[in-house]
């Protein structure tokens, strides 16, 4: 062996001043920052949990169990369990039936439109959910529904057929509601899985349905599985059809029953049975959650193909099309076109009408004309300033989180990319709720955050953190390590190569998700109406508003209107993702 | 002064609850101007004595001495942007959203050199890898070939002390790769910057470097220069790693006679060696004269069956049976041979390494 060993001498060796000084490195620096989301992530359900223990879910409130004996034992609160359990069931059934089928059918056969059906898709997670549930009444309310109306006339019945305020009725619509966000997420996964999977088991000999069967679904499993956890959050957490289709009904679910307590027409607020409530709901969510990121990388150990597959050969449809293009445009009419033609129509009348020739008479612009305008315009300007806020706080945050989970070294990256996990699996609702506690307790004064703005736009953007992370996550791993290396090689600092490599590459994304969250802050509904107030009246709520004191018409004629604020950014969204719109989501 | 002195480097990472030594008391010298190179197989420590010399890693333990100026030993590291260096990455490190231009200029403008000078000098730079008049192409627009060219270009526009090459030809196919490795050693002797290479691909390390270290589990196993490595290896894996041996195991009889199972045999001297010691011999399937006559009076020789010949081309690879073994054999194209045939082997003395 010839190996030198050089002496340990070496003449002049003078290390330069900045060596000696340890500087914080960028990953480090911003761990430190994420850490106050973090904890504000993790303390507000811990909040919740601890509330659950206490009298009436007041902080100084004496230690109990009774909010967790009421949860399973009063008879009141145990229908609202069994309620919320049936009306998620019903969603997740329909979502997931509706999201597949259409997903398979764009993908693996020779249906074609795909860019259309995919597109009109993104739209569909678009449109504000009490708006479909507003349609849907104006369609089938036992009383009010046109359709229900006609079917009475038609054959003469004695009671309206379908009853859509009923607990299916509601999971019904909320489940079209989330189609759109199952066919995404699972067209995602079959346009990533590689065909030659599927074409090695047809050219076994197995026909398209065994394929269908052993093969596709099998492995687009966490796809899928990934799909019902975040459209199973949505459901349990989303107000809007539970308010609009249930409250009259006095149908509760857990999002609209912890509303209500929260929010009695009479009496004292009770915080301790939604707390326990919320309690469980944590749990069972981390639950899920858990095992989802463990099926995900479970997944992971049988992908065999990296990156894009080659797609199979496509099924033909042959006589099949007919009825592939009746379930399509049948989805769309019903899902979407019909509600929106219903809403237009009821915001023309003066009181809800079924369409006829007679009504016809009585169309105006009245609603428009009569609306009180400096509502709407105080909610217009709160809107656009959540659109703004909110999204920007995130996607900061969500930067500073998947540059943690990404990029840094140590083991604690893990714990800031489950925290920023977090959200997804556990309903917005409880993240809201902890909020409205803990400022109306300990923020008073000048510092009062209780039904401001601040707390609005903090909120919203803790739970986008969640959507945030993902895209960032996925973005920063795309990008080599080699790239951000050969800045520090050429002499950049890391915050250098940070702005002029790293953020430039991810500009994209970046933009994608801004625009995303943008437009999922505009239509949201659960967040301004928990935790808002007169000051912090966003489109969204003043259109509840006027819904539930009666005024039908103003409120679809206000909703209308802030369909057309989204307009724009949308087309702005779709011209950006023009090249591969079903990145959505 | 050494323009790179690395001294006992070491660095472990635990995996599954075990320690593994990816560095293992590491220590070389560059000499100015020549190309260096660390060669091994993957996960031999290469890479990560490269990035720590680069300064992407932190070596548990070790001094790294760049020029006289010491960046990593003791409480001592320097960050990779304050150290003289220029880095080609196994992917180029290409800047997708950049020109050709912005790309190679950006050490310059980090280091907030005037904007003329960082004109004549890129321009200079780009002329010198043959990229002149690319300057305002996006950097995606450019073939493999030519994002390594820019890759070296921009490691060298600041002018750096030392040159670290991580496999730069490995993402190349055969043919341009083949021509990439004299243009590259060309540009390197034309500049005349020190240079430390990194590499699994034995072609690119015998033809490229002045002087070779192959590593193995996270030491270096034998330096020396590219012949003595070749001809010389040090120990079996060098040898068997380094192009293709054949083996054999015999006992010394004297300083220049060794006992194996083929009968004895005749091996360069070795004064110094005791009889009775056990030792390894190898043979360069290109060392072997295979003869279809036994010839006369010709010494080293054992005989043997051909098992399969094969016509690569510039040559036939005759897969040669003997006794339990079967050696390679690398012969003229132009031999006829068929499987089955007997024929005879003769091993050139001063052809044979002694492995001890």
């Amino acid at each position: 062996m010839t190996v030198t060993a050089p002496e340990r001498t070496s003449a002049t060796e003078t290390p330069p001043a900045s060596a000696t000084r340890r500087r914080p490195s960028l990953p480090g620096t911003l761990a430190v920052l994420a850490a106050f989301p973090a904890v504000a992530i993790v303390g507000l359900l811990v909040l919740v949990v601890y509330l659950g223990f206490r009298a009436h879910g007041q902080p100084d409130g004496a230690l109990t169990l009774h909010n967790f004996t009421s949860l399973f034992g009063d008879s009141q609160v145990w229908e609202v369990v069994v309620n919320t359990v049936v009306y998620v069931a019903v969603s997740l059934a329909v979502a997931l039936f509706f999201g597949t089928a259409l997903a398979l059918l764009v993908e693996r056969t020779d249906f074609g439109w795909e860019r259309t059906v995919t597109t009109a898709m993104v739209l569909r997670i678009l449109i504000p959910g009490f708006f479909t549930a507003m349609g849907w009444i104006f369609l089938f309310h036992p009383r009010i529904g046109a359709i229900n109306q006609w079917l009475v006339e038609a054959f003469a019945l004695e009671k309206a057929p379908v009853n859509i305020v009923s607990l299916v009725g509601m999971g019904f619509v909320e489940g079209l509601a989330l189609s759109a966000l199952v066919f995404s997420m699972v067209s995602a996964s079959l346009r990533n899985l590689d065909g030659a999977l599927e074409e090695a088991a047809r050219a076994s000999g197995a026909g398209a349905w065994r394929v269908l069967r052993t093969v596709t679904l099998p492995l687009i499993r966490p796809g899928l599985l990934g799909s019902a956890l975040f459209a199973g959050t949505i459901a349990v957490s989303s107000l809007d059809i539970p308010l609009i289709m249930g409250l009259s009904n006095r149908v509760y679910v857990f999002s609209s029953y912890l509303f209500v307590a929260a929010n009695p027409s009479a009496g004292r607020p009770e915080h301790g049975i939604p707390a326990a409530f919320s309690a469980v709901m944590i749990l069972i969510g981390i639950a899920f959650g858990l095992w989802y990121q463990r099926t995900l990388r479970s997944g992971r150990k049988y992908q065999v193909v990296a990156g894009k597959g080659r797609q199979p050969a496509r099924i033909r449809l042959g006589r099949w099309r007919v009825a592939a293009w009746a379930f399509v445009v049948g989805y769309f009419l019903w899902s979407t076109i019909l509600p929106l033609l219903m809403v237009l129509w009821i915001s023309l009348l003066p009181f809800v009408q079924k369409p006829s020739a007679a009504a016809l008479q009585a169309v105006s612009l009245d609603n428009y004309r009569g609306l009180d305008w400096s509502f709407v315009l105080r909610g217009l300007e709160n809107s656009v300033k959540v659109m703004v806020l909110a999204p920007t706080v995130a996607v900061l945050l969500s930067l500073a989180f998947s540059f943690v989970a990404v990029r840094a070294r140590g083991r604690y990256r893990y714990a800031y990319d489950l925290v920023a996990f977090l959200p997804q699996a556990i309903p917005g609702t409880i993240f809201a709720f902890g909020a409205m506690t803990a400022a109306l307790y300990w923020t008073r004064g000048w510092y009062g955050l209780y039904g401001s703005l601040a707390l609005l736009v903090g909120v919203m953007a803790l739970i986008q953190v969640a959507f945030g992370t993902r895209m960032f996550n996925a973005g920063l791993l795309q990008i080599h390590a080699e790239l951000e290396e050969s800045a520090a090689m050429s002499g950049a600092s890391a915050w250098t190569a940070v702005r002029r490599i790293t953020l430039p590459l991810l500009r994209p994304v970046l933009t994608y998700t801004w625009l995303w969250l943008a437009l999922l802050s505009l239509r949201d509904l659960t967040v301004p109406t928990l935790i808002g107030s007169q000051d912090t009246l966003t489109l969204s709520v003043a259109s509840w508003t006027l819904f539930s004191s009666g005024q039908v018409g103003a409120s679809s004629a206000v909703t209308l209107l802030m369909v057309g604020c989204m307009a724009p950014v949308v087309v702005v969204f779709l011209l950006l993702t023009r090249t591969n719109p079903g990145k959505a989501v | 002064m050494a323009p790179l002195t690395v001294e006992g480097l070491h660095q472990a990472f635990t995996a599954a609850d075990t320690v593994v030594k990816a560095i293992d008391e590491v220590g070389f010298e560059l000499r100015e101007g020549e190309i260096y190179t660390l060669l091994g197989p993957s996960g031999c420590g290469k890479t990560s004595t490269l990035r720590a010399v680069a300064g992407l890693e932190r070596p548990d333990g070790g001094r790294i001495v760049i020029d006289g100026t010491l960046v990593a030993g003791g409480p001592v590291f320097v960050p990779p942007n304050k150290r003289d260096i220029g880095m080609v990455f196994q992917s180029y490190g290409i800047w997708p959203h950049m020109t050709v231009f912005a790309n190679a200029a950006f050490p310059l403008r980090v280091a907030k050199v005037p904007k003329k000078e960082i004109r004549r000098r890129v321009e200079e730079a780009l002329a010198a890898v043959h990229l002149d008049g690319y300057e305002d192409r996006m950097s995606t627009q450019l073939s493999g070939g030519q994002q390594q060219r820019l890759a070296l270009a921009r490691a060298l526009v600041r002018r750096p002390k030392l040159l670290l090459l991580d496999e730069p030809l490995s993402n190349l196919d055969a043919k341009l790769r083949a021509a990439m490795r004299a243009e590259l050693a060309a540009l390197q002797q034309e500049i005349g910057v020190t240079t430390l290479l990194v590499t699994h691909d034995q072609d690119e390390a015998l033809s490229m470097s002045s002087r070779i270290a192959v590593m193995r589990a996270g030491r270096i196993v034998q330096e020396g220069t590219p012949r003595e490595i070749y001809q010389r290896p040090a120990s079996r894996f060098a040898a068997d790693f380094v192009g293709t041996t054949n083996f054999l195991d015999g006992v010394r009889c004297d300083g220049k006679r060794v006992r194996t199972a083929l009968g004895e045999l005749d091996v360069p001297g070795a004064p110094a060696a005791t009889a009775g010691d056990a030792v390894l011999l190898a043979v360069r399937p290109e060392a072997l004269r295979l003869h279809q006559v036994r010839p006369e009076g010709v010494p080293n020789l054992v005989r043997g069956e051909i098992e399969r010949s094969m016509f690569v081309g510039d040559s036939v690879e005759c897969h040669v049976r003997v006794a339990d073994v079967v050696w390679t054999a690398r012969q003229d194209p132009e031999l006829p041979v068929a499987s089955g045939d007997e024929v005879w082997l003769e091993l050139p003395a001063e052809r044979i390494s002694v492995i001890a």
